[in-house]
Formats: C-alpha cells, structure tokens, sequence
C-alpha cells in the first residue's frame, strides 16, 4: 500500500463517515487540485475508499489480513486445478472469514459448493453476491448453473422444467449484463432443452453464435446446437452445422480442423461407450470431415455405421427363412450386444443357441451363413470370425452329426473362445484412440457430463423411432426362445 | 486586456450570454439593442443582406434559407447550414454569436477581450467540445477553458453562499440538451460527484412537439389541407411564444393567416391551446427526462431525500410540468437561488477569475471536476476459452480529476514483435466491447520488440494519468527491454485543420462584414475600392494599407480597432479629395 489512507486524510482508523467527508474537504482546501495535482490524486483515491463502506471494509481487511489472505488463495487456486474442491473449500472458507468482503473468493467458494453438490450452499453464496453486485454478469451466471444443473439430474420432466426456468431467468439477465459471451446463450439454450423446447434452444444459440462482435462464428455454439439436432434425430442438420463449423474455421489452419475433428469425435466415443451407435455414427462422420486421414475416426465410423446398417438390415431377415432360426438367434444376440440390451442369463442363452446350431441339419446352416455374408453383409460383420468359425464347422464332414449331439469338451472349448467377445478388433481400436485423444485431456471432464445430461433423452429417441423399438422388442422376444 | 477583468459566455441552443467578472462579482453585459443580457442564439440575414445576430435576427431567422438556428445541436457534425448562397460549417456561425457577444462586452468595457471561459454542457460529446474551442478560435478568442454548464451555475451559487454544507443537484434544462449533476459542497468547496444527460432533449424538442400538435389540429380540422414549407418553417418562431404563453396563461390564442392552402384559397390557422393540450403533447418529453433523473440518482445510489437543494438552470426550467416533475422526482421544492437564463454565463466568469488568479484559491471557492468521458485501450482477453478483443478503461465518465492509474499487461505470446496501444474513448461508463467506444485516433506502437528469451511474454506496463484541463497522457513501457512510447490526447488534438481553419476564418470575417458595424464602413470602403487603381506610387501603397487595416479590424470584430483605422482611412480619403481640389 503506497499510502496509508487514514493519514492522508488525517484521520483515526474509526473515524465516522462525516468525519471522513470533513477531513477530505479540508485537505482539498489545503492541496486544491489545480496546484497540486498529485497530492490530491492521493488525497482524492483515500477518500473514495473510505467514503465507501464496502471499499472501506475491503480496505481495512486487506491491511490486516492482505499477506494471509493472499497465501490462502494461491493454495485454493492448485486445489480447484486438481479438482480437490473439498480441500479448496476449506481453505475459502477462512478466507472469507478474514475478508468478507472479497467478491472472489465468495464465487470461488460457490463454484466449490457447486461442485461438491451441496446445491443449497451454492445458491445462497450466489444469491449473497448477486445481491452485493447486481452487475457482475459471472455472479448471475454462476447462480443460474446452480440450478441448471439441478434441473440436469432432476428425472421427472417437471422438475427439470421447473428448474430450467428458475436457471434462465438469472442467465438472462446475465445476457443482459455481457451480451458478448456466447457461453450464456449456450446456457439459455440449455434451459430449454431441460424443458425440451428445441426450438428456443435452437433460436438462442443462434443469438449466440454472432454473440461476439468481430469474431468468427462461435465454435462452441455451434456445436452445442448439433447436440440438440442429435437429440431431434435431425441429422442432416448436424451435417449443415458441421459445414457451417468449416466456413468459419481459419483457412490453411490444420490444427484448427484437427481439434474440430477431436471434438466430434471425443463426444460420439461417449455415445459409442454407451452404445449408442445410431446417435454415433453422424459425429464420426462429421469428425471425419474435418479430418479425412485420421485412420482411428475412419474405422469407428464404419463399425458404426454397419451396426446400424444390420439393425435395418434385421427387418428383413426376421422374414427371410432361407436362413434358419438358430443363426437369426445369433445375429439378434450380437445385436442385442452392440446395443447393449440387458441380458439376463446372457452365456446360458448363448450355449442354447450354440447348441441348437450344432444340433440343426448342419447343411441348412452352411447355406444359412452363405446367404447371411452375402445378403446382409452388414449382420454378418458383426463377428465375422464366428460366423466363419460356424460355416468351416458345418462344411466340415467331422461335425457332421445331424440328430446326434456333438458335445464333446474341446468343441464347446473352441466354440466360445471364438465366439466370446464380439468387435474385439474394435475395442481395441477404441481403447488406442481414447488413450491418444480423452485422457489427460481436460475437455474429457466435459463429456462425463455430456452424456449424463444426454441420457434422458434416450428413450424419447427410441421412442420416436418405431424401427429401432421394434428392433428391440423383438430381440427381447427372439432372445426368450431360448431361455431355458 | 485587462488583469482584473474575468470573462464568462454561455453559448446556449436557444440563447448566448456573456458575462465579466470585475472586482468581486460577475456582471452581465446587456445588449445595446435589446437592452437584455439575455441575446438569442440566432443569426439571419435581412433582404439588404445584412448580418444580424440575436433578437434583431428574430424576423429573418424562419425564411428558410436566411437564418439559422439552435445551430448548438449540430456542433460537431460534418452537417452544413446555408446562409444565403453559401453553406456554414456549424461552428462558423457559432464563431459569429461569439462575436456578437464579444462586441456587446467590449462596448460596455471600452476594450477588448481576448481570453474567456465557455460553458458547455456536461454531456457534450468530445466532437461537440473541440468544435466548440474551433468557434472561439474563430471569433479571435483564447478559450482558457471549458466548463460544464450545470458545474458553472454550481459555481454561480457557490460564490455566493461559500459558507453552505449541502447536497446539491444541478437540473439543468436548457434549449437543446438536460444535465443533472450531483454536487456536493462544504468550506467552499463545489466537489463534483456525477453528471448525467441527455443531449439530444430540450426546450426546442418542446417546440416540435408543439408544432406537430398545431398542424395535427388543423389538418383535422381541414383534411386534405396542404401547407406549404415555408408556412411550416414560420411556425417555430409561433410555437416558441405559445410555450412562454402557456408558463404563465392556462390558454393561448392567436391567428396565422393564410397558413394553409384548399384547392387554392388561403386557410388562416386559429390556434387555440390550453395548458393541459401543451402537457400532454410534451409527456413523452418529460418522461425521458424523468428516466435521466432517475439514472443519475441511481449510478451514485443517491437517495432524493439526501438532497438539500436543487437549482433550476436553464430555459425549459420556466416550464410549470417540468417544475412540477422536478418536485416530483426530489420531494422538494426546486431553489430560486440562481438565475435560469444567467447562471451559467455567471459561473463561466467565476471560473475564468480562478483560472487567472482574480479569485484567490485560500480564500474563494474551489471546484473539482469529474472526467466527461471515458478513456481506455483494446486489450485481448480470454471468455470461456476464446480470445476476444475488449475496451479496458483507464478513466471512467465521472471520475474526479486529476486522475491517474497504473496497469500491467502482457503481450499475447514470447515471439510478439509490435504492440500497438491506441486509445478509445467511452460515453456510455459501462462499455466493454469496442463497439461501445470511439476511435480517438490517438496511437502509437512499440516495434521491434526483441523474443522472450524464457518462452513467457513480455509484461507491458501502462501508466495513465488525466489532468484537470482534460489532456491524458498515456506511457507504455516494456521493463525487460527498456522500450516505451508516449501518447498525448488533449481535446485540442481532433479539431479542423489549420488549413481549414484559415478558410473557415476568412468566410466567418467575410460575414462578419455584412454586419451593421461594418456597414457603417461600407461607403467609405467602395469609395477606397475604385480609387485604388486610379492611384499611383506611395499613395497607392499607402491607401492599399489604410484598406487593409481597416477590413481586418472589421474582420477581428475589435470595434476600438476599427474605428481607428475607420478614422485613419476618412483622414486619407479626406486629404486625397482636398488635394485633389
């Protein structure tokens, strides 16, 4: 501090506000600002600090408390880094006991809050703020998350609504306070899509995309809005947003692309680990846009696409009896796999299928999977190695054993191994490329919590597609065949 | 000029006063002609093609083409107004109500003036400022400062009841634009807290109103009726005695004939207005000015009721609704303490005593100022992950001057050759992006900036400071490598061309000679005129001066000077004749 205030106004430390405002014309009179200038900067910057009870009080905490205070907020600082908010809100806590009056560390201690969802500590630090800076658009922001992401984990679509319109009053007012933030207006955004009300989220991310002036269309809106078309199955839509995401990247600039391409694709690995492959396969092939010779993105987006191609493909197949009953089990049962369908007595359910193949006349099934590589090559790639395992034993005479049971040890042995874990190639293409780009990552954070406020969404989705419903009850029933 | 002799003018929309302050206390300086210190703004041209400026302007000043008026609301803009066959830059006409008013000081005075104090409003813009100090360099005036005019009505009454402790609040209404200005003032000391406007309101938008509320009446009255533009330009100057009319009447009445045209006859235009008509076509008007009071009490969180005082400053103050909204809005009756039309001519001469040591800074009354505008640079900074470009200010709008800050920055990366600090300039107190703020165009860069050598970018350091007479000095500096730069921005660093400003000179001193004064020269120069080349020799040479001399005393408006060299070049032309015999 270059000056203590209360003597250069000549002044006691607990001098009343008239006493301050006394000093302060007296000095003027003694050191007028035409002739000394410089005396009365000072003159005037003491003033206008103790003239303020809010300054004051900062002021006066920071003289005693400014060197701890200080200490405190550097370890805060590492703790947020490190996610350890617990610790860090330990730390704020004194902090705040020193000096109340530091705006800082009042919203540092709420984002902790937020954090540690303690949701009712978080909205009364925010509210406290709010009240003290009604203009500080992060303080409303922040009070506005609180209940954005109650609303998120809320399950009934009232309460989410509920809670979407509690977040977006205070998001717009912080609109109102910085319209240049796009993060708001993706905000905003998400307070409609809690209440499923596309087409407002949809409008204000377009406020929000030319939200910053002189700026380039904003990646992250443009992005989040391809979200909200996955959620509305548009996907066309999410193919025009990624066209638009390319006009506006810097010409000439590989890395831009490159992380455009990352993004994509971190977010449709989330779905694909969630086996959501319908819902996958656009983003794989939006990523692939900006990156066609990323050879992991190429592979993923194939695998996800024949996924989806069998599923469409199965339609037919459930009518097509040149291919018998026990291989249809089988692809309804990778099937059921890949979408991660609940399966109980999953390996029992498999040996019953298994052994109604080997029990079947074993010509049929040669014939079987003949059509089933040609027909519905999509079906068949979902474990091409079993089917050919399947095809080899048919074809081969030592199996012949139509009407006798061939359940000797080492057969059964070879049967499941090969058979075991479908996409196995797959996986391991999944676990390369996750350990290249998510880990490590801070943006990896992000889509932990995409996917949970993406998971709502997924039995509208299944819902609204008769196919894919369908596709699903019929695997239930086709699967209960074979329960013992 | 005289040490003793402090001046003060306010050049207002409507009207312009002008103010001396002798010996202890201002004076002001009535018109020969209206015998009133109050001279209207106006400047016309009568069929002679004689300049007239104030109240003997009034009868031209509505012909379209012959007058001009409020030309205050159009400082600096690049628009024209025409004067006869030639076209006006807004701060030539105002040079020329300059110097009227300076020849109405120096006929009382018996001797020139030159350096002054104007008054403009708080709010004005810095465009509007700098054409301002253009006006006064074009009317042969050294302007020693610009004062706010709601701080110098402050000062007006400051000077007077030194001994008060009171909040204050200036309402300052005038022709053209509304201030409010919060001050504070203990042991003589006028400590400004704030000011807050509107500066496109005022007494002439009353008029308008007026107007649009006349012809809307009549063109009920008659449908189809056509007015012609001239008819409707006449109209001002009628709306303007109905609005005095009605501060005092409840009704006014008057008749315009042939105002307005059906299928060729004359229509004669009956205005017949009560004073409830007039408030009513004026609410909008009194509700933007409700929206300023409430704004200016709100940025400072000043309660009404901690306001002891309220001076009426200002034309439209006259108005009983405007009265009325004012005791509305501050739970008190306002103070009669000043005088509407002449407290701020009053408070300009104050000031101008202060600045020349008239009135001794121990003992008279203090003033400090507040900053008009805001001050700041670009700078990039990071919002959730994207670099945007932003305004960070140095000096807010209202912040107590002299002022000075020290910031440090940083360049955005360790390979960054040139930084270029350029400032901008905030009306607005709460802008962030770049469109919020102005260009000054004042700028300069640091080159050649050697790389980092540790990877980490260069701190720039930014020390920024704002004097009392508004000039802002700007220093970057980069400590590592010792670079820095200087900027200086005054608001004498925007203004016209010194080329421009000759030009402008020469058609200001040009009209200035069709003004009564100069034509009392206008015979005795024709006759100059053609005996020039009938001359020869030193004759020649010497009549060619005894012209010149005379034209530029003229031109100057120095009545003392002209008259002398009136006198000297009878005295030639009276020897040449009695020679010539």
């Amino acid at each position: 501090m270059a000056a203590d205030y209360y003597s250069v106004l000549e002044v006691k430390q607990n001098a009343t506000a008239e006493e301050i405002k006394k000093a302060y014309f007296r000095q003027v009179r003694k050191h007028p600002p035409e002739k000394e200038p410089e005396l009365f900067m000072t003159i005037r910057a003491a003033y206008d600090t103790l003239s303020d009870p809010k300054a004051r009080k900062n002021y006066d905490d920071m003289q005693k408390h400014g060197g701890e205070v200080q200490e405190l907020m550097a370890e805060v600082d590492q703790f947020m880094k490190d996610g350890k908010w617990d610790q860090a809100s330990k730390k704020l806590k004194k902090v705040v006991v020193l000096a109340p009056s530091t705006e800082a560390a009042w919203n540092l201690l709420g984002i902790c809050f937020l954090r540690l969802q303690q949701y009712d500590r978080a909205e009364q630090t925010f509210t406290d703020l709010v009240k003290r800076s009604p203009d500080v658009a992060l303080y409303r922001s922040n009070l506005g998350h609180v209940f954005l992401e109650q609303g998120d984990r809320a399950k009934e679509d009232r309460d989410r609504s509920d809670w979407g319109r509690r977040a977006r009053e205070h998001f717009r007012k912080a609109v109102e306070l910085e319209p240049f933030n796009p993060d708001t207006y993706i905000s905003i955004a998400r307070t409609y899509q809690l209440q499923r009300d596309y087409e407002n989220a949809l409008a204000w991310c377009e406020r929000g995309v030319t939200a910053t002036p002189n700026a380039p269309p904003d990646f992250e809106v443009l992005f989040y809005m391809c979200e909200i078309y996955l959620i509305q199955g548009q996907t066309d839509m999410i193919d025009k947003t990624a066209k638009r995401i390319m006009a506006s990247l810097p010409a000439g600039n590989d890395d831009a692309r490159k992380y455009a391409a990352m993004r994509f694709a971190q977010f449709a690995l989330e779905l694909y680990k969630a086996k959501i492959y319908v819902l996958a396969e656009p983003l794989f092939k939006a990523a692939l846009k900006f990156d066609p010779h990323n050879e992991d993105i190429r592979v993923l987006a194939e695998y996800t696409t024949s996924t989806i191609a069998a599923d469409k493909e199965f339609t037919a197949m459930k009518e097509d009896y040149q291919i018998v009953e026990p291989i249809r089990g089988l692809v309804i049962y990778y099937l059921a796999d890949v979408y991660g369908e609940k399966i109980d007595n999953k390996q029992q359910i498999f040996d019953n299928i298994i052994t109604e193949i080997t029990q079947a006349y074993q010509p049929d099934i040669a014939s079987s999977v003949r059509r089933l590589r040609k027909v519905y090559p999509n079906s068949y790639k979902l474990n091409p190695e079993a089917f050919d395992k399947i095809l080899e034993m048919a074809e081969n005479p030592a199996y012949q054993g139509y009407g006798g049971y061939g359940g000797e040890e080492p057969y059964c042995f070879i049967v499941t191994a090969t058979f075991g874990t479908p996409q196995s190639r797959e996986v391991q293409r999944f676990r390369d490329f996750r350990d290249q780009y998510l880990l490590n990552n801070p943006l990896g954070r992000w889509f932990v919590a995409t996917y949970y406020r993406f998971a709502p969404y997924l039995a509208d989705f299944i819902r609204t597609r008769p196919w894919l419903k369908r596709l699903c009850a019929t695997l239930l029933g086709f699967l209960a065949k074979f329960l013992p | 000029m005289n040490k003793n002799i402090a001046v003060g003018i306010d050049l207002g929309t409507s009207t312009s006063e002008i103010c001396i302050f002798r010996g202890k206390e201002p004076q002001m300086v009535s018109d020969p002609g209206s015998k009133s210190p109050i001279v209207p703004s106006l400047v016309a041209c009568n069929k002679r093609g004689e300049l007239l400026v104030g109240e003997d302007a009034r009868p031209w000043v509505d012909i379209p083409g012959q007058g001009v008026r409020e030309v205050k609301r159009k400082m600096g803009t690049a628009e024209k107004v025409r004067l006869l066959d030639k076209e006006y830059r807004p701060e030539e006409i105002s040079a020329v109500i300059l110097k009227k008013l300076k020849d109405n000081a120096e006929q009382m005075l018996g001797q020139t003036i030159k350096e002054v104090v104007l008054s403009v409003p708080a709010n004005f813009p810095d465009a509007a400022r700098q054409a301002t100090l253009d006006a006064g360099d074009l009317a042969g005036l050294k302007i020693l400062r610009l004062i706010n005019e709601p701080t110098a009505a402050a000062l007006a009454f400051g000077i007077k009841n030194i001994g008060s402790e009171e909040q204050i609040v200036v309402f300052d209404f005038g022709g053209g634009t509304l201030d409010i200005t919060v001050l504070e003032m203990m042991e003589g000391i006028l400590d400004v807290k704030a000011s807050f406007g509107d500066t496109q309101l005022g007494g002439k938008d009353f008029d308008e109103a007026l107007i649009d509320l006349i012809i809307s009446n009549f063109s009920k009255q008659y449908p189809g009726v056509s007015i012609p533009d001239r008819a409707r330009a006449a109209l001002k100057g009628e709306a303007e005695k109905c609005k005095v009319a009605l501060t005092t009447k409840p009704r006014y009445e008057s008749t315009v004939p042939s105002f307005g045209f059906m299928r060729g006859d004359p229509l004669d235009l009956e205005i017949d207005l009560s004073r409830g008509q007039f408030e009513e076509a004026v609410g909008p008007l009194l509700d933007r000015a409700r929206e300023c009071i409430r704004q200016a009490l709100k940025a400072k969180k000043i309660r009404p009721s901690a306001i002891d005082r309220v001076l009426l400053v200002g034309g439209t103050t006259y108005i009983p609704c405007v009265r009325r909204l004012v005791q509305e809005m501050f739970g008190k009756n306002p103070s009669i303490d000043v005088n509407p039309d002449l407290a701020v001519a009053m408070g300009a001469s104050v000031q101008a005593a202060i600045a020349t040591d008239i009135i001794s800074p121990e003992q008279g009354v203090i003033l400090t100022d507040v900053s008009p505008f805001g001050l700041g640079i670009p700078i990039v900074t990071s919002f959730g992950g994207r670099d945007i470009l932003v305004y960070e200010s140095l000096i807010n709008p209202n912040t107590t001057i002299p002022y000075s800050v020290k910031k440090v920055y940083s360049l955005l990366h360790a390979n960054q050759d040139t930084v270029d600090i350029r400032l901008y300039q905030d009306h607005t107190g709460n802008a962030k992006l770049m469109e919020d703020v102005k260009d000054t165009g004042v700028n300069a860069s640091i080159k050649k900036i050697p790389p980092a050598p540790d990877g980490k970018p260069h701190p720039l350091e930014i020390e920024f400071s704002y004097d009392v007479n508004g000039i802002a000095r700007l220093e970057a500096v980069i400590p590592a490598t010792k670079q820095r730069v200087n900027l200086v921005y005054s608001n004498t660093g925007n203004r016209m061309s010194e080329e421009d400003k000759i030009k402008a000179k020469e058609k200001v001193d040009d009209l200035w000679t069709k003004s009564p004064l100069a034509k009392r020269y206008e015979g005795m120069i024709e006759k100059a005129k053609n005996l020039v080349p009938t001359l020869g020799g030193d004759k020649k040479t010497a009549l060619q001066t005894a012209l010149r001399d005379l034209l530029n005393a003229l031109a100057s408006g120095d009545n003392a000077k002209s008259e002398k060299a009136g006198d000297f070049l009878a005295d030639f032309l009276f020897d040449l004749e009695t020679e010539g015999r």
